[in-house]
This record gives structure tokens, sequence and C-alpha cells, in this order.
């Protein structure tokens, strides 16, 4: 499973620690999230979604897609 | 709908320790009440306190802090002490039947091994019958 997590949060020049504030987590998740050793839970990936205004399935996906 | 916990009170991590304190001081106390030997009261003090103390080191890194304290800050750390919780209860396992095994062929005294291997046993088996149902 990979993730757009870091490249959205790059593109609103956003720290890690920002991002965690928002989404209430902390900085070494959202860092876990973004590197892939972490798979978030259904409530928190609805979160970034939400936060990112795009739908979980866009920022999430296998591994055989872009 | 919330996706985490709030970050833990300092005052958790407070009574954590305090709490490893006063375990360690009531350890040493009846371990000397049994005329036990100086340096295996202070063992049983060193044990519980030094849990304190590590909690009291690392208190300025509060997701660590949390996690110890049993108040994990978010989902992944609460994933972090449901996976450390189950080595830790692995390794209690490991350590009841081993130990009994060991004595058993030793021809020495066992109950105190056989009673934590029944322990973890039943209390795994109530595990899954409750989470069964709840999770």
């Amino acid at each position: 499973m990979q993730n757009d997590v870091r490249k959205l949060r790059e593109q609103q020049t956003l720290s890690q620690g920002d991002l965690a504030r928002h989404l209430g987590v902390s900085r070494q998740t959202v860092n876990a999230i973004e590197t892939g050793k972490y798979l978030p839970s259904l409530p928190l990936a609805l979160a970034i979604g939400r936060y990112f205004t795009k739908p979980v399935e866009e920022i999430f996906h296998d591994d055989d897609k872009d | 709908m919330t996706t985490t916990k709030t970050k833990p009170p300092r005052r958790r991590a407070r009574s954590t320790v305090l709490a490893g304190l006063l375990g360690g001081v009531l350890i040493m106390v009846a371990v000397l009440r049994q005329g036990a030997p100086i340096w295996s009261a202070v063992l049983g003090f060193a044990i519980l306190a030094g849990y304190a103390a590590l909690l009291f080191i690392f208190q300025a890194r509060k997701d660590t802090i949390g996690t110890l304290a049993g108040n994990p800050v978010d989902e992944r750390w609460g994933l972090i002490n449901s996976r450390a919780t189950e080595l830790a209860a692995t390794c209690a396992a490991v350590v009841a039947v081993g130990g009994y095994i060991v004595t058993e062929f030793a021809g020495r005294d066992n109950w105190q091994f056989a009673l934590m291997a029944v322990v973890v046993g039943l209390s795994y088996l109530a595990g899954v019958v409750w989470f069964r149902r709840r999770l």
C-alpha cells in the first residue's frame, strides 16, 4: 500500500508536526504513515482525506498503481 | 468522529511513577519482614523503582511516556502498546512453561510455574471469548 500524504503535505508547505496537530496524532505517526511503515485506521484515513479534500482512495492506493 | 485520544496529562505519568515507587517500597518491606537478605529487598524495590525511573527519565518524550503510563497518545502508539503487551505475554508464557518443564526435570517444587502457566492460559482463553464478542 502506497500513499501520497507526503506529496500532499509538501504541496501545502506543511511540516509533519503541523499535519500531526491538525489530525490529532503524533509527528512520528505522520512520519510512519508517509514512509509506509504504518497503515492508518479507517477513521484516520478518512480524516486525512477530509483534510486534503480528496477521496481516501486517491491518497491511499495499491502498490501496483501510481 | 474522533481518530485519536488526547495527549496524556502529566499527572497520569506522575501517578504512575509514584505507584511504581510505592509498589517498590511495599515489596521491600514485605521481603524484609520475612527476614530475607537486604540485597533481595533492594532488588525487589529496584525492579519497580527502575520502571518508575524509566518513566521519569523519558518524561520529556510525551509519546513514549504516555504509552508506558498506559495512555497511548494516538492509534499508532496504541498498536505499539498492544504489540509490546503481546510480546511481554509471550515471554511470560515461555517462562511459565519453560520453568515448569525445567523444574520438573530437576525434581524441584514448581507449583509457582504451574500456577503462572494456568493463569496465562486461562486469561488468553478468556480474552479470546471476550474480544470475540466485543470486536
